[in-house]
């Protein structure tokens, strides 16, 4: 321990644990170059060998710079933990799109980008290109990416945790989750991911003996397999392949994916607490009561419309391409199974506003799903409730609201303005990110499908994006997942950050 | 050992709501287009 003062706590402490983040993600890039040497590729064991290297590299060099942090336990406050988890999603964003990069198959720096922020937020749109003849480790490494975001990588680097940090719990909260199912941070962490390998193992048994039964190698089964898992649990929409959901042409593959999309959906407490033994909670919860309504809703309009104008005539076809897509909508996976022209040439303005809604609305609060998520949207219509009621009632009668979310809560006005404001960023971000669309000469139920899509971090495309998109669009898309995934606070405290330290010295 | 017992029985209650939700919604679709 010294005794001299640390000058630049705050340098020293983002750096630290910045790199700390990046030191556990680069580490990771070990899986995909295994996986490269043992499929015998070599020229990508190679790029992620380079892409390895750098990225331990920055990531040791952080942890050296910010090295006081650990001599002299410098706490983390909640304006640093939002900063460490908006700066490392930035940094890896940049690391990891070095193999894309060196792969070749990305146009530009640009789009390597674009394609790792839309795995980190489970987007699931791409811009690489040549998707069915990429190799075995980039595509092991693409779903690794979208497997990673979903449970967060600032979830995944406090999980190894030697010991208990202070301020761990505001890097966590930093990455848009907010739950404690256990008192420490890093025991809750750790059953974030045994949760999810758990499944990974189920999920991916299942879905390989399915490809077998439709017609798969044993071990192109097995491959496709864990990739579609890890996409559909993580909400991601990433498939080794441009037809997406339609290269299997099978209903047993779309309904297990359905399953498996459902459940990743839901918030990690839920499935906690369901482990636990409480079962009730499945009924009881806001969050599930809430998505059952607007799920059922939304499906039940487009079937009704689409089925209507003779788009799609009987009700397994209306199942396998309007429930499937509405539903890969609502819990921001992004699986499709209709082209993209499809959506823009027949599900007409009615169809398209049906998905829109369904993108924004997005899954659970502290989940691998995206958008304003559910649990917002019950509170500020039992907030609305709440308002009619007291107007309704005698002056002097007090009311006291409350919601069910793994416990009773109740339901106060500092709630109800929280929920209120996080889906007013959204929708503002989504209007902005609509015009930008229209400016670029995109029709506006186009631009909007994809604004949504992008600010919801869904992944399904109706054909604005591609490579020929121009670059700002590209910019503002990557700015919307990301902004969408960390829900605003930890962006805006960074930007924040960085504003005020050029006007000081400035 | 419980822990185990109550994790295996609360994936199979997630697994087997899901099929039924999926089911549920396939009946609706059935009222609507058939």
């Amino acid at each position: 321990m010294t005794n001299t003062q640390v000058r630049f706590p705050s340098f020293h402490i983002i750096s630290y644990y910045t790199g700390y983040i990046i030191f556990g993600i680069a580490v990771l890039m070990g899986i995909p170059l295994i996986t490269s040497l043992l499929m015998a590729e070599w020229n990508p064991a190679l790029d992620f060998v380079i892409s390895m290297s750098v990225s331990v590299i920055i990531g040791l060099l952080m942890m050296l710079l910010g090295r006081r942090t650990r001599t002299d336990e410098l706490q983390v406050d909640w304006k640093f933990g939002f900063i460490i988890a908006a700066l490392s999603w930035i940094m890896l964003m940049f690391l990891c799109s070095i193999p894309y990069l060196l792969s070749g198959h990305t146009k530009s720096l640009l789009d390597g980008c674009f394609d790792v922020m839309s795995g980190f937020t489970t987007t699931g749109l791409v811009l690489t290109q040549n998707l069915d003849h990429l190799s075995t480790g980039l595509n092991m490494w693409r779903h690794m990416l979208t497997f990673i975001g979903g449970q967060g990588m600032v979830v995944l680097a406090l999980s190894f945790l030697g010991k208990h940090i202070g301020g761990a719990y505001k890097i966590y909260c930093g990455e848009g989750k907010d739950i404690k199912l256990v008192p420490n941070v890093k025991y809750t962490a750790r059953i974030i991911w045994k949760i999810s390998v758990i499944y990974l193992f189920t999920g991916t048994l299942a879905l390989w003996i399915c490809g077998m039964v439709i017609g798969l190698s044993p071990l192109s089964a097995f491959l496709h397999g864990l990739y579609i898992f890890e996409s559909a649990w993580s909400t991601g929409g990433f498939a080794p392949n441009t037809q997406n959901m339609m290269y299997y042409h099978s209903f047993a593959y779309e309904v297990m994916t359905i399953v498996f999309f459902v459940l990743g959906s839901p918030n990690f407490g839920l499935h906690y607490a369901i482990w636990q033994g409480k079962k009730k909670e499945m009924i009881k919860n806001v969050e599930v009561q809430s998505f059952f309504i607007t799920s059922f809703l939304l499906s039940a309009l487009a079937v009704l419309k689409l089925s209507q104008s003779g788009v799609y005539t009987n009700a397994v076809s209306c199942f396998r391409r309007i429930v499937y897509n509405v539903l890969s909508a609502h819990t921001t996976t992004g699986f499709g199974n209709v082209y993209a022209a499809q959506f823009a040439n027949e599900w007409g303005d009615f169809g398209i506003l049906v998905m829109v809604i369904a993108m924004l609305i997005g899954g659970s609060a502290c989940s691998t799903a995206g958008g304003f998520k559910g649990l917002r949207v019950s509170i500020v219509f039992k907030g609305i409730i709440s308002d009619v009621k007291k107007i309704l009632s005698p002056e002097r009668s007090i009311r006291v609201i409350k919601y069910h979310h793994i416990k009773d809560n109740v339901l106060d006005d500092g709630t109800v303005r929280a929920s209120a404001l996080v889906i007013v960023c959204y929708v503002v971000l989504f209007a902005i990110t609509t015009l930008l669309g229209t400016f670029y000469g995109y029709p506006l139920a186009e631009s909007a499908f994809e604004a949504a899509s992008v600010t919801g971090n869904v992944g399904l495309s109706i054909g604005v994006t591609g490579a020929a998109a121009p670059a700002l669009l590209k910019v503002q898309y990557i700015l919307a997942m990301y902004l969408g995934r960390l829900e605003f606070l930890s962006v805006f405290a960074l930007f924040g950050f960085v504003i005020g330290g050029i006007k000081k010295h400035a | 050992m419980r822990n185990k017992k109550n994790e295996v029985e609360g994936l199979m209650t997630e697994v087997v709501y899901a099929a039924i939700y999926c089911g549920a919604l396939f009946a609706l679709v059935f009222l609507i287009a058939r």
